[in-house]
């Protein structure tokens, strides 16, 4: 019964999740409306041109919704993805390296664990806010980067390394209780290398625990993005995200307080959505956790 | 000795936390751009007066010498002058806000004490029952709620539609300080509360399940005293150290609670400096917030000992 229950809310969750990824993928192009163009007259809900209404300056709350998303699920999954890639390799050399390796390296990341929540990243984001919001998002950077709204690049940088310490511990305990198992000791018996070992044997037996850890990370990425963005040092306007959004509507929520209602529960939503998919992963992944 | 053996070493460790949050707030402030001496100076400064700013802000020296003279001038208060403005000396400005944020943030770790606590022993009381349901759904919504979603909220409800708060903090207040702090303390006090909710539960739920409470049961304690001084007391100790890790919640929360509430607290601040990029303003106010972190976690753990004879006993 209970084991049911807690199944369903895992598969609401992903798929809360994937109609968001499609929504983040086509809502900027399908509806109508502008997210970044200020100075049309504000629409109510049920305009022929802005479904759900638009903000006070005209700009239409369905493709910044879905620009949001893409803002936020972006920044998640670059984070996630670089916070892994960093915490998986300190971890690893954390239980394998050499001591004069591996000692430093986990007293850095024991270290990080001072700055609490996202300190860090504000630090970081204050500090060089300068060089990038001078820049401009169109004239510096050339390439990929030019293309990127502005401030994302470095709210990634700021989040991942205040991510990755996490991973790295939860790497090195997870290799330090398997490494001693039979399956470890046969292959190492047979000649297997370190980097054999760990691709093969032990990096597939972590993925379910990783997984949903990354999950649940990847809501606390999202919220800090928010949180970034609502202080406004994180994505710069014409860019919309959610947390500027739910800042924007703050001003005017007397006459329209609707405004506040649409960012503040697709935040609300997408969070709780990784939640109950990380908390389910989890269950999968070692049934004996609560 | 033992005990006193693990102190110390917990000390050490508390003392390398400082040593390396300086560190990276040091080092933080040579990423930024642009040369201090130059920004101070201006840009029609000669030559002369910009060397001798360079020199009274020590920037000729080696970094390792000016890490020991900001790590020296930082323990005795001195953070240096704002950039900007009257220049006001950076220690004025931590003087006149770090009050507003530790008076929202211990209020709301208190509110987050008192309430979590009760609601969690009630809940683990009445395990899998109807209040109990209710109590971990409301603290699962708490947890994932963001502060600065649950703040607009509350102003639209209580400040803008029942008119009975005021929206945000005035320069001249029209109201005793309490009611500008009402709303700050609630949006803060959420998460920590939810938190503390449902770790009070999870290890009461462990407590009442042990043989020395069928024991108290079976020779007849009042239920009262029974869930209380045998179940609670020993149930308390992990929620103690939550509330270490959860004061860092409340010292980031502020940056939020404060820039929503237009607090004049050292969170506030440090978004304004963000703004304008006062950099020894953002240095001092990181060092700061995450001193206290590193302090009150370090409290705690000394103080957990003390209250367990089982901690005294075990550290090795």
């Amino acid at each position: 019964m209970k084991k049911k229950r807690k199944d369903i809310f895992l598969w609401i969750g992903i798929g809360y999740l994937v109609a968001l990824v499609v929504f983040a993928i086509v809502g900027p192009s399908i509806f109508k409306g502008t997210f970044d163009v200020v100075g049309a007259p504000h629409q109510g809900a049920g305009a022929p041109d802005a479904l759900i209404g638009t903000d006070n300056i005209g700009r239409s709350f369905l493709p910044r919704l879905a620009y949001g998303a893409r803002i936020s699920l972006g920044v998640g999954l670059a984070v996630q993805f670089l916070s892994l890639l960093v915490g998986i390799t300190v971890g690893v050399l954390g239980e394998f390296a050499p001591k004069w390796i591996s000692v430093p390296l986990m007293r850095l990341t024991d270290g990080m664990f001072a700055f609490p929540d996202i300190l860090l990243a504000i630090l970081l984001i204050g500090v060089t806010r300068q060089s990038w919001v001078a820049d401009g998002g169109s004239s510096g950077g050339g390439g990929l980067l030019a293309v990127l709204p502005d401030g994302l690049l470095p709210v990634i940088v700021a989040l991942s390394i205040t991510a990755w310490p996490t991973i790295a511990r939860l790497t090195k305990t997870q290799i330090a209780s398997l490494k001693d198992r039979e399956f470890v000791v046969a292959a190492r018996a047979s000649g297997a290398s370190v980097p054999y070992i760990v691709i093969k044997h032990l990096l597939p037996q972590m993925t379910g625990v990783l997984l949903a850890v990354s999950m649940i990370d990847l809501a606390g990425t999202i919220l800090a993005e928010s949180t970034l963005s609502f202080l406004g040092i994180g994505v710069q306007p014409p860019s919309p995200s959610w947390g500027s959004m739910i800042n924007d509507a703050r001003s005017n929520m007397n006459s329209y307080p609707i405004e506040l209602l649409w960012p503040c529960l697709i935040l609300s939503l997408t969070i709780f959505a990784l939640n109950f998919v990380g908390d389910g992963l989890r269950n999968l992944a070692d049934p004996k956790s609560k | 000795m033992r005990l006193a053996k693990a102190l110390s070493l917990r000390l050490l460790f508390g003392l390398l936390s400082l040593i390396f949050i300086s560190i990276i707030t040091f080092f933080a402030s040579s990423l930024a751009p642009g040369d201090p001496a130059r920004l101070i100076a201006g840009e029609k400064a000669n030559e002369e007066t910009y060397q001798r700013i360079r020199q009274n802000l020590g920037l000729d020296k080696p970094w390792p010498e000016r890490y020991v003279l900001y790590v020296g001038k930082a323990v005795q208060g001195d953070f240096g002058k704002s950039y900007y403005g009257t220049r006001e000396e950076v220690k004025t400005i931590l003087a006149d806000r770090l009050p507003v944020t530790y008076k929202i943030a211990t209020s709301a770790m208190l509110l987050a004490i008192i309430i979590g606590v009760s609601l969690g022993t009630v809940a683990a009381i009445k395990e899998t029952r109807v209040v109990d349901r209710g109590i971990l759904t409301l603290s699962t919504l708490g947890v994932t709620i963001p502060n600065f979603v649950l703040a607009p909220i509350l102003v639209y409800f209580f400040a803008l539609k029942m008119d009975l708060l005021p929206v945000t903090w005035e320069a001249k207040l029209r109201a005793p300080e309490l009611f500008y702090l009402i709303l700050p303390v609630l949006t803060l006090s959420l998460r920590p509360t939810a938190l503390l909710t449902r770790l009070t539960r999870a290890s009461m739920v462990e407590t009442l399940k042990q043989e020395f409470i069928r024991t108290a049961v079976a020779k007849g304690v009042p239920p009262g005293r029974m869930y209380l001084r045998h179940g609670l007391r020993n149930a308390i100790l992990p929620v103690i150290t939550a509330v270490g890790t959860s004061y860092g919640f409340l010292l980031t929360g502020s940056f939020v609670v404060e820039t929503a509430f237009l607090l004049p607290g050292i969170g506030s601040k440090t978004i304004d400096a963000i703004r304008t990029n006062d950099i020894p303003v953002i240095q001092a106010c990181v060092l700061v917030t995450g001193t206290t972190f590193v302090l009150i976690n370090l409290l705690v753990d000394m103080i957990l000992p003390i209250l367990d004879p089982r901690i005294r006993e075990s550290q090795v």
